[in-house]
């Protein structure tokens, strides 16, 4: 039976899900803890619902299948690393109903001094006044279901520490780029160029603008695997593909 | 086989690609990722009947063979 779980009695419960060969694609566990949630337990894993605006995320811990029947639209994401297949477990997912809407490659870059080329036009972080500017364009540039858009809370601690940086012109933010840093890592999270101001360089100022704030780590970034443009830049600025892959997956 | 060896072979059946005896920050120099954390984790509580909560997930607990050990002990209760 689905049933609703505060934060603290499923982060009780996870470790008892965490078996030998456990498929899963929880990995923030903190993030847990802004969302309303859902919970089933079942003899061959533990699947947690996290409300969206319309729709469900999925995170699962199984051990094997089959992945139960899920009320209403729920969308999930299958992460595989270059040594594995993840053939088998979405076809379980598949028997439940889900289709993939979405494939994502991960591209990594070790750390080094940025590219020479000088970021143009100008970048600089946004601040917290520019939330709903920076929301919009998010919004016109990402599907809502399969972006992996953040919620106004973590948009808002991301603009008050500098993580999201802008291209500004006349109009407004032209583009935006928001990442995550933790010690010598740091992760694109979403590049966001409006579209009648894409093909000006706007999209290499920003990747580069980033790479010269984190010049120390290993940057990394997952991307659409048929998004050309975007694989173009970032293999420019010297990201290269590293065998990491994932299947979005939807349901309803 | 001692303790630290037995558990460089655990870590290795989840990681082959990793060196184990030879890096010391793998999570901040972006060798383990969070999703190989949790499979770790997930190995080692059943490979030494330990018990860890998901408090001790942080990525410090996770740096090297040495701290991974350490976190073993402390569930184990030495």
């Amino acid at each position: 039976m689905i049933r609703p779980v505060s934060y603290e009695e499923a982060a009780a419960l996870l470790p008892d899900f965490m078996r030998p060969g456990l498929k899963t694609n929880l990995a923030d566990f903190t993030a847990l803890k802004r969302d309303e949630l859902r919970i089933l337990e079942r003899e061959n894993g533990l699947f947690l619902l996290r409300r969206r605006e319309s729709w469900w995320l999925l995170n699962f811990l199984m051990t094997g299948g089959p992945v139960p029947a899920l009320p209403g639209r729920v969308v999930t994401e299958l992460v595989s690393g270059p040594r594995e297949s993840e053939a088998a477990l979405t076809g379980l997912f598949e028997e439940a109903g889900f289709r993939t809407v979405l494939t994502r490659v991960r591209l990594t870059r070790p750390p080094s001094a940025p590219p020479a080329d000088a970021p143009a036009p100008p970048v600089s972080p946004a601040g917290p006044e520019e939330l709903e500017e920076v929301m919009a364009l998010l919004r016109a540039c990402f599907e809502p279901l399969t972006g992996c858009l953040p919620g106004r809370e973590a948009l808002m601690e991301d603009l008050t520490g500098g993580r999201v940086l802008a291209v500004r012109e006349a109009e407004g933010i032209a583009g935006l780029l928001r990442y995550s840093a933790a010690g010598r890592r740091a992760e694109i999270r979403q590049l966001a160029v409006r579209r009648e101001r894409r093909c000006r360089g706007l999209a290499g100022a920003l990747t580069a603008s980033f790479l010269a704030r984190n010049a120390a780590a290993r940057c990394a970034v997952w991307t659409g695997s048929d998004n050309g443009a975007a694989l173009a830049v970032y293999r420019k600025k010297g990201f290269i593909e590293d065998g990491y892959r994932s299947s979005v997956m939807m349901k309803g | 086989m001692n303790d630290v060896d037995k558990l460089i072979e655990i870590l290795n059946t989840v990681c082959p690609d990793v060196d184990f005896e030879a890096e010391t920050n793998l999570v901040e120099d972006g060798i383990l990722t969070s999703l190989d954390i949790v499979m770790i984790v997930s190995e080692l509580m059943a490979a030494y009947d330990v018990r860890l909560d998901i408090d001790d997930l942080v990525p410090e607990n996770f740096e090297n063979a040495g701290t991974i050990y350490e976190l073993i002990q402390k569930a184990k209760g030495n």
